[in-house]
This record gives C-alpha cells, sequence and structure tokens, in this order.
C-alpha cells in the first residue's frame, strides 16, 4: 500500500511538472476586429523649383555634373542639352518641383518636369531618383505606393498639394476645401485618398495646375 | 533716409529669398483598413524561464517568444531573440545572465494579459501587455511589441508606433475590448467605441487621440476608468 501511494505521488508530481513548463501556444488565437491603421512617412518635403527661377534651378539647358538628383533628369537628355549653344538654346527642361520622401528607409526624389522643344512644351513627367552605394540614380517603380506618389505628382502642382494639406480654407480655392476633408487622415495628407480624389476631380482642379 | 530705407528693402529680399530656397515640411502618409486579433489572457497566463538551451527557443508564437526573452542566458540568445541581431539587441552583461539562471522561476515570471496581432506594410506584428513579476519586488507593467519575419518571431520597435504600444499597456484589457468591438455595457466605453469606429473599421490614430485626452485634467474620470493603475 506504501509503495502505491508513493508510486501514485511520483506520477502526480510528474504531471504537476510537465504542465509548469508545457503551454500550447497555438491556442492563443484572438477575435478579429476591422481597424484603420495610418502609416506616415518619417520624411517628406516639397521643393518648389520655380521660386528660385531668378536663381539657375527651374530651367536646365546644359548637363549638370555633380552628384545631385537633378544630374539624373539632365543624363536622360545629355545629347539633347549639350546640342545647345550659348546663342541658340533649342531645349530645355522646365522643373516644376520636387519632393523627397523616405520609403522603408531608402530616400526616394520625386522631380516634376517637361521638355521645352523649340519653343514647345510638352506634357509634364516625373522622374524618380533614388540613391544606389552614395549615387543618385533612376529608379523604376514597380512598388504600387511608387507609381501612386508620382500619379500625385502628374495630377497636382505644388500650390495644388499644400492648400490641399492646409487644415484653413482658402477663400481662393473653393473647390479644394470642398475635397480637403476626403484627402486626410488625420492630420495628414492621404496619398491613396489624395490620389483618389485628384484623379476623379481632374476636370474641377485643372485650372490649379501649371500651366 | 534714402540709404537706410534700400538697405532695408535689400535685407528683406534677402531673407525672403533664403526662405524660398528651403523644403518645406509636409506630413504625408496613407491608411490601410486591416484585420485586427484581439486575445484577453483569461487567466492571466504565466509565462516562466524553463528553457534552458537557446535550441529550445522556436519562437513560433508571439507567447514563445516572451517565454525565450525570459529565458536568455546569453547575449547570443538575446541577439536571436531581436530583430537584426547583434545589432539591434540590448547589451546585457554577466550579472544578469548569473540572475536568469539562478533565480527561482516560480516566483520570477511574465504575467500576460492582452495581445494584439495585425499586419504593418504586410508584415504580421504582435504586441503583448504584461508584468514581470520579481521575487520581494513590486510587479513592473510593459508591453513587448514583436514581428514575424520567415515564421519566427522576433522582439523590435518602431517609432511611428511607439505612442500606440504604450497605449496597450496602460489600457485595462476590458476596455481595449469594448473599444474594438464595442460590446462593453459600460456607457463610457461605448461612447469611446463609437468615437473611434467607422464603417472601415476601428481608426488606431484616433483612438492615440482619444488616449492622449484622457490625461486632460477635466477628463479624469475617463482616466481613472480607462488606464490600469499598476502600470507606469
Amino acid at each position: 500500500m506504501k509503495k502505491i501511494i508513493q508510486l501514485i505521488i511520483i506520477a502526480f508530481s510528474v504531471v504537476l511538472f510537465a504542465q509548469n513548463d508545457k503551454i500550447k501556444f497555438d491556442k492563443f488565437l484572438g477575435k478579429k476586429a476591422k481597424v484603420v491603421i495610418v502609416k506616415e512617412y518619417t520624411f517628406s518635403k516639397l521643393y518648389d523649383y520655380k521660386i528660385n527661377s531668378q536663381d539657375f534651378d527651374s530651367i536646365a539647358v546644359k548637363p549638370y555634373f555633380i552628384n545631385i538628383p537633378e544630374k539624373v533628369l539632365t543624363k536622360k537628355y545629355l545629347t539633347n542639352l549639350q546640342a545647345n549653344k550659348k546663342d541658340s538654346i533649342l531645349f530645355a527642361l522646365n522643373l516644376s518641383y520636387k519632393l523627397s520622401i523616405d520609403i522603408q528607409g531608402k530616400r526616394y526624389i520625386f522631380i516634376k518636369y517637361r521638355v521645352l522643344k523649340e519653343n514647345q512644351k510638352e506634357k509634364y513627367q516625373v522622374l524618380i531618383v533614388s540613391r544606389e552605394n552614395s549615387i543618385w540614380v533612376e529608379h523604376i517603380p514597380k512598388k504600387v505606393e511608387l507609381n501612386l506618389i508620382k500619379s500625385v505628382l502628374l495630377n497636382s502642382s505644388i500650390n495644388l498639394l499644400y492648400e490641399f494639406y492646409n487644415t484653413s480654407n482658402n477663400p481662393k480655392y473653393p473647390e479644394i476645401n470642398k475635397l480637403k476633408s476626403a484627402t486626410k487622415s488625420g492630420n495628414l495628407l492621404d496619398i491613396i485618398k489624395l490620389e483618389k480624389v485628384l484623379r476623379e476631380n481632374q476636370s474641377t482642379l485643372k485650372k490649379y495646375l501649371d500651366n | 533716409m534714402k540709404h537706410l530705407l534700400t538697405l532695408l528693402l535689400l535685407f528683406i529680399s534677402i531673407f525672403v529669398f533664403s526662405q524660398q530656397t528651403e523644403n518645406s515640411n509636409i506630413i504625408l502618409g496613407y491608411s490601410q483598413q486591416q484585420d485586427l486579433y484581439f486575445y484577453e489572457y483569461q487567466p492571466r497566463l504565466k509565462i516562466k524561464a524553463f528553457l534552458k538551451k537557446q535550441s529550445q527557443a522556436k519562437n513560433e508564437y508571439p507567447e514563445e517568444l516572451v517565454q525565450s526573452v525570459l529565458s536568455a542566458r546569453t547575449q547570443e540568445w538575446v541577439n536571436y531573440n531581436t530583430l537584426g541581431g547583434e545589432t539591434k539587441a540590448s547589451q546585457k552583461d554577466d550579472t544578469h545572465f548569473k540572475r536568469v539562471k539562478k533565480m527561482n522561476k516560480d516566483k520570477n515570471y511574465f504575467e500576460l494579459h492582452h495581445k494584439l496581432i495585425f499586419k504593418i506594410d504586410g508584415v504580421e506584428t504582435a504586441i503583448i501587455k504584461f508584468f514581470l513579476i520579481q521575487e520581494n519586488e513590486q510587479p513592473i507593467s510593459g508591453a513587448m511589441f514583436m514581428q514575424k519575419i520567415n515564421n519566427r518571431w522576433y522582439v523590435t520597435s518602431r517609432s511611428d508606433m511607439s505612442m500606440f504600444v504604450i497605449l496597450i499597456m496602460r489600457i485595462k484589457s476590458e476596455v481595449l475590448e469594448g473599444a474594438l468591438f464595442g460590446n462593453s455595457k459600460n456607457i463610457e466605453i461605448t461612447n469611446l467605441y463609437k468615437k473611434i469606429s467607422s464603417e472601415n473599421g476601428i481608426d488606431l490614430k484616433a483612438f492615440e487621440k482619444e488616449f492622449f485626452d484622457w490625461y486632460l485634467p477635466e477628463n479624469s474620470s475617463k482616466k481613472e476608468l480607462f488606464i490600469d493603475p499598476k502600470t507606469w
């Protein structure tokens, strides 16, 4: 009898000990809720080239050779720019504005520009550049996010972006004031919402774009 | 007087020009609808440092990672638990590791209260509220932020989530559940749910904003109702 009791106590201790360090980790599953998560870019800045038009940077008539994002743009049109003569400028790049933004730890520069060729203005384009081994190079976007931002720039002017971003309403822009709340998530300008608003209201907002 | 006026105009132009050459900040981002899973550990789950070797730490589940964090008795093991390894892991000294080996495992453990699981940029993420229970010490509250990469959970951090992690640590479990599901019988919690919910789901940024407001003097009753008094 004494031995049976001892065996029972040992068996009980083994079971108790086993429970102490054996947890079924796969059982803590939880209930599902729907949430909206807002992601804010840690760095995003706009630069207006036109403000400095009295300087040099809004019109490029020759290639740049220093390692700056704009060099990548002039390299794209190197032959055309090199053909310019001092008294005969037939080709120029009109830089409108750029957005510098950090996406998942990497700095991207979006440059909105257009070609001016023989006094004709071509349509606006956006060049994306990023830094690879300290050198600025063109980045061909594959991510949806980059194409979304590109679309925002193509359908806006820097002034339009500021007016959408500002919390106070400017009476000069009644159409923007009406659409503003549809572009925000909290205080930030939501690029997914903004892209949709810009795309769906192109005719209304056309007058605020660069000519 | 004429010279003074000219100088003043020149100064203003220089000032304005230099201001306009600067980049302007603009806060950009985007919102995404997500599924989020809430789990309350009832009864509170005690995670003890029963692992003796790093090889025992599979870290396939968030709670396994918690156990691995508590059990880690070498710097290599601490690095193993941390996203980024050695470069990101906190450096522990020998005194700490000796304490881990010698401590009474039944009297020094993590007590888990609730957990959230969701995705950030497609990466599975969890936040677990816990108390560190130590022999002869007051319990200390904490929240562990972790992400799953290649089927293994790692301790990590994200600056854009730091406020939300503090919210999860400080909030009572029943308030969190009521705010996420609108299933509380308490009218204040139901009002909170109504304030932060929309057709797309619970707005976590709005939830953060409400959390900040509880600390205003006029909201002391909400703070008392919503915040766990045992947390820091």
